[in-house]
């Protein structure tokens, strides 16, 4: 890594920053997570509870996506693609997580209660 | 354009083809939708041996190639990426020169490409924030890697066959 110009060495530095500051960002906003949007085609199509629990399905327009919600948390069981990279991300229940499956349009975000992290501890 | 121009750059849009579908099978531990993009390696070397309009010949008929012989659907993705990292690569190289290594210009190839993917994601699916957020950093961090690592061996190519340039 001797060769590298005094411009390479700014640019590997300020995207590191870029990335590094969008991270802490991320993190700060992030909560528990209290309801579940699903898109498909980019429109929302359901948007459900985390607090009970189901199994359902969408459909994208390459076939159908099966989509289980439990104990807060949601999965893609299985989906017509052919990567199956939205089953390989398995559970999400933080806001800032979501599920994208592109071949089949298919998008799930989580959205937030308002509260931001759960009570330590209530003294009487 | 001269043969020995021509044989070369078809040369390279061959390998950088090869190279595409290749990395997909190489037994690297990452997340699927990720690549090195090694293709890269060709569209540097086409920059540095010729220019921006070589590079992007390079870049783009690699491109089309790869997604008639790997996977089709992908090539939404893969073929504005290629056009707008080539051109990025290519504008830098010619405004700054020297003051850039082919690691820097390889690194700020590899970003361009996959904020334009992050774009076409945007376009199909449309993100929500945090998403957009979460990624483009993630894919800023990663594509860090994959321009260093891409940009090292385009060096090292140059370096033990100089009469390239």
């Amino acid at each position: 890594m001797s060769s590298l110009t005094s411009l390479d060495k700014l640019l590997i530095v300020t995207l590191i920053i870029i990335a590094l500051a969008g991270f802490i960002f991320i993190g700060y906003f992030s909560e528990e997570a209290d309801t579940a949007i699903v898109n498909v085609d980019g429109k929302e199509a359901l948007r459900l509870p985390l607090n009970k629990n189901r199994i359902f399905s969408v459909e994208g327009p390459l076939g159908i996506t099966d989509i289980e919600i439990k104990d807060g948390s949601i999965r893609v069981i299985n989906s017509v693609c052919d990567k199956k990279i939205c089953v390989k991300t398995g559970w999400i229940h933080k806001s800032h997580q979501h599920i994208l499956c592109v071949p089949n349009h298919i998008a799930i975000y989580l959205s937030g209660g308002g509260k931001r992290e759960k009570i330590d501890g209530i003294t009487e | 354009m001269d043969t020995q121009k021509m044989v070369r750059l078809s040369v390279m849009v061959a390998l950088a083809t090869v190279l595409s579908i290749l990395e997909n099978q190489l037994p690297i531990p990452r997340p699927l939708w990720l690549k090195l993009g090694l293709a890269n390696i060709m569209t540097l070397l086409a920059l540095i041996m010729y220019d921006i309009r070589a590079a992007m010949t390079v870049a783009c008929i690699r491109s089309l190639l790869a997604g008639i012989f790997g996977s089709l659907p992908m090539l939404a993705f893969s073929f504005p990426a290629a056009i707008t990292s080539s051109f990025t690569m290519g504008l830098l190289y010619r405004i700054l020169g020297k003051r850039f290594s082919i690691i820097g210009l390889s690194i700020s190839g590899a970003v361009i490409h996959n904020l334009t993917q992050l774009l076409i994601a945007y376009l199909i699916l449309n993100l929500s924030y945090s998403s957009i957020l979460t990624l483009s950093s993630f894919l800023i961090l990663t594509a860090l890697g994959g321009g260093i690592i891409t940009g090292l061996i385009a060096r090292y190519i140059i370096r033990i066959i100089p009469e390239l340039c």
